[in-house]
């Protein structure tokens, strides 16, 4: 049985903890969180001991965080391990860092080895400088995006008369992106600083990511700044894939999904239609309403036509009458084209006339394409309206 | 069948011509019985699709669910959700960037779901009533800070936005280019929000003001006020707000309008009568509309406003620039949207 153990920060156990860039002369810096997991009934891990080997362990220092070795972590106890970096030449340093720990519940030492590695490069400029000496940024998601978590960015003149900015660039630009960079050349005055600036990271990978920047003066001299931060991974659940889609309605306490192609729909629906016909104070007579529709299987619908008018008796009434009549429209397996006729014989008088065409829940898909009421004029309207 | 050929349709679409009866609505997986406030689908970091729904949650529970393959609705957890904590069962707005989604409804903080099976916090300072999204910067409005539970402050006319390229740092004083405004010079309150075009427009009851990126990172936004006369068009109903492509419907006093960044234009159209009236008798629960492109695989883009009392939804169809009514035995509609359930 293993005992995981995990390495947050801008390391990573896999990867190792990588210095990018750093100026001969100078030393960096770079912390993690070192997770020893597992059941705290469990596993008491005995950590025994904490060696930067290889050959240049000489320039990598260990600085963990203050406790007395050997020391029982305890189960899921996370310790604090503070890593320095400080090259004396230019090329690439290598060295790892082990740490070396017992499971009460697995027999002999577990060693767990974390690459170290850094470049030395020219030594930094003492005329110009960073306004802070590291920028580390928290874990951020795989391919999303952090601006730099603190104060703006400025390069600093520090020597004795004026300096001109030529470039300022990041080495990689990968997982780092400068943004709002002052215009260039820039010249900085003596105790002056350049406009504020910002970097972003943005990982595209997973595990710790460095880079580094640097500002490049007229002179030929350099000025670095070391970035790093954490590419984290989600760890992604109830994934789909987007290719079926389905419409939801909510209610109170009711999810319903549309069915887009089936039209029988589970309500009572209806179609009002309110009508003089254009010839206002005459009397109608409704014999018919006719129409077409779209046959898209077996359906009923109702048409009723009512016809109003005031009461002659009191005109603060009005007096209706209706007809309707229910009509089977649709079949089932037809082959002969799809749009046919309807027709409902509803004989009714009155001035105003209303159609309704209606259908009752769950009868059936009713697609209508058009209707025409069929009647004649009666003369006029009695009583007046 | 010309726009004029009925005065009244109840649960009849007319598109294409043709007025046919509504799709049919057939129960879908509820398991946890919650009223659904917003459905939604989102594509995560990896390239995953999630769907998820945000629901009406007593105080302390989780708000937010993901749908599986399975069609079962799964909550997600929320690491520090006190219980008892304050919340609240308006509708909620949500805002998708950098792959994640943001929601909030004057309850519990603004959170982003990611993806993960748990909801996590965006570090806002409180939580807001409206969001919206302009040039990699999330924004809010109408804000309670901090949040309800911890005796938070209402500040119904702020308008508040992230840090350039990150939703989760709110607080100029660490990200220059965050920052916010509180717009105490209009004459009424903040009931929406809607980014048309490269601007984003804070509706009010009574007017309208233009929010539009500077490209200064230390002044990120400049804000104008299109009116603010103590009356005038604007938005009178906060959740019937919808844009949809670049176009937003909003109700104002006289009319319903369609704003497209530049104009209005009315489309209450001759059920403009009813339509307020209905509006008038609304009881129980907001008003909220919503605008969508249609059901799968037919087009049907529709502005779908909904009145609880009368428990009627009023659906104004694009394309034949005519209302129906839809309704349901169900009662009405809390939630509305297309999402992926494979």
């Amino acid at each position: 049985m293993s005992v995981p153990v995990n390495v947050s920060g801008a390391w990573s156990a896999n990867g190792g903890l990588d210095f990018a860039l750093a100026a001969v002369g100078n030393t960096y810096f770079s912390n993690a969180l070192v997770a020893f997991g597992g059941n705290p009934a469990t596993y008491i891990n005995k950590v025994k001991s904490l060696v930067v080997t290889g050959p240049d362990a000489a320039f990598f220092n260990g600085n963990p965080e203050a406790f007395t070795l050997p020391f029982n972590a305890g189960g899921a106890r996370t310790i604090e391990l503070v890593i320095s970096f400080s090259p004396n030449a230019v090329r690439v340093f290598n060295a790892s860092l082990q740490i070396t720990y017992q499971p009460t519940t697995i027999s002999g030492d577990q060693v767990l080895i974390i690459p170290l590695k850094g470049t030395g490069v020219a030594g930094g400029t003492a005329e110009a400088g960073f306004n802070i000496p590291v920028l580390q940024f928290p874990g951020v998601e795989f391919s999303l995006t952090e601006n730099y978590p603190g104060t703006a960015l400025s390069v600093e003149n520090f020597s004795n008369g004026p300096i001109t900015i030529t470039a300022l660039a990041l080495v990689g630009g990968v997982d780092f992106t400068l943004m709002t960079p002052p215009g260039l050349p820039l010249t900085l005055p003596i105790n002056n600083s350049s406009p504020p600036f910002t970097v972003q990271f943005n990982p595209t990978g997973v595990g710790g990511l460095s880079d580094t920047l640097i500002a490049t003066l007229s002179s030929g001299a350099q000025a670095f700044l070391q970035l790093s931060g954490q590419g984290l991974q989600i760890t992604p659940v109830f994934n789909l894939t987007g290719t079926q889609a389905k419409t939801l309605f909510g209610f109170v306490g009711v999810v319903d999904a549309l069915s887009p192609e089936n039209y029988d729909t589970e309500e009572s629906a209806m179609l009002i239609r309110k009508s003089d016909w254009g010839i206002a104070n005459i009397e109608k007579r409704a014999l018919r309403v006719r129409g077409h529709y779209c046959d898209f299987g077996p359906a009923v619908i109702t048409v009723a036509v009512t016809a109003r008018r005031l009461d002659p008796t009191d005109n603060s009434k009005t007096l209706n009458t209706t007809v309707s009549k229910d009509v089977a429209i649709g079949t089932t397996g037809s082959t002969d084209g799809w749009l046919r006729d309807f027709e409902a014989d509803v004989i009714v008088e009155g001035e105003i006339i209303q159609i309704n065409v209606s259908r009752a829940a769950g009868s059936g898909p009713a697609w209508i394409a058009d209707y025409s009421p069929c009647g004649e004029v009666t003369g006029e309207v009695i009583e007046g309206t | 069948m010309p726009a004029t050929a009925f005065d009244d349709v109840l649960n009849f679409f007319v598109r294409k011509g043709v007025a046919h009866t509504r799709q049919r609505l057939d129960l879908f997986t509820n398991q946890d019985l919650t009223t659904p406030r917003t459905f939604g689908t989102f594509k995560d970091v990896l390239g995953n699709y999630h769907t998820f729904k945000l629901v009406n949650y007593p105080a302390g529970a989780p708000p937010a669910f993901a749908l599986d393959s399975a069609g079962n609705w799964n909550a997600l957890a929320i690491p520090g959700l006190a219980s008892g904590q304050a919340g609240s069962n308006l509708p909620f707005a949500v805002a998708y960037i950098q792959n994640q989604l943001y929601f909030a409804n004057l309850g519990y903080p603004l959170w982003y779901l990611d993806g993960s099976a748990t909801v996590k916090s965006a570090n806002s300072p409180g939580t807001c009533k409206f969001l919206a999204v302009n040039v990699n910067h999330l924004i809010q409005a109408c804000t309670i800070e901090p949040p309800p539970n911890t005796g938070g402050t209402i500040f119904p006319n702020r308008v508040r936005w992230s840090a350039s390229n990150n939703p989760q740092q709110w607080d100029p004083g660490v990200d220059f280019t965050a920052g916010f405004n509180d717009l105490l010079d209009v004459p009424d309150e903040i009931t929406g929000l809607s980014t048309n075009g490269r601007n984003t427009f804070v509706w009010r009851t009574n007017g309208l003001t233009v929010m539009f990126p500077t490209g200064l990172a230390l002044a990120a936004f400049d804000f104008e006020n299109f009116s603010n006369s103590p009356e005038g068009v604007g938005n009178m109903f906060p959740f019937a707000l919808s844009t949809y492509d670049n176009q937003t419907a909003s109700i104002a006093a006289d009319d319903l309008y369609l704003f497209d960044g530049n104009s209005f234009a009315g489309f209450g159209g001759m059920n403009k009568k009813k339509i307020f009236a209905d509006l008038a008798s609304a009881a129980g629960d907001v008003v909220w509309g919503k605008t969508i492109a249609g059901f799968p695989g037919i087009d049907f883009k529709s502005y779908w406003l909904t009145i609880p009392g009368p428990n009627i939804t009023w659906v104004f169809a694009f394309e034949s620039q005519q209302w129906v009514r839809f309704s349901s035995s169900n009662g009405y509609l809390t939630a509305l949207r297309t999402v992926a359930t494979q």
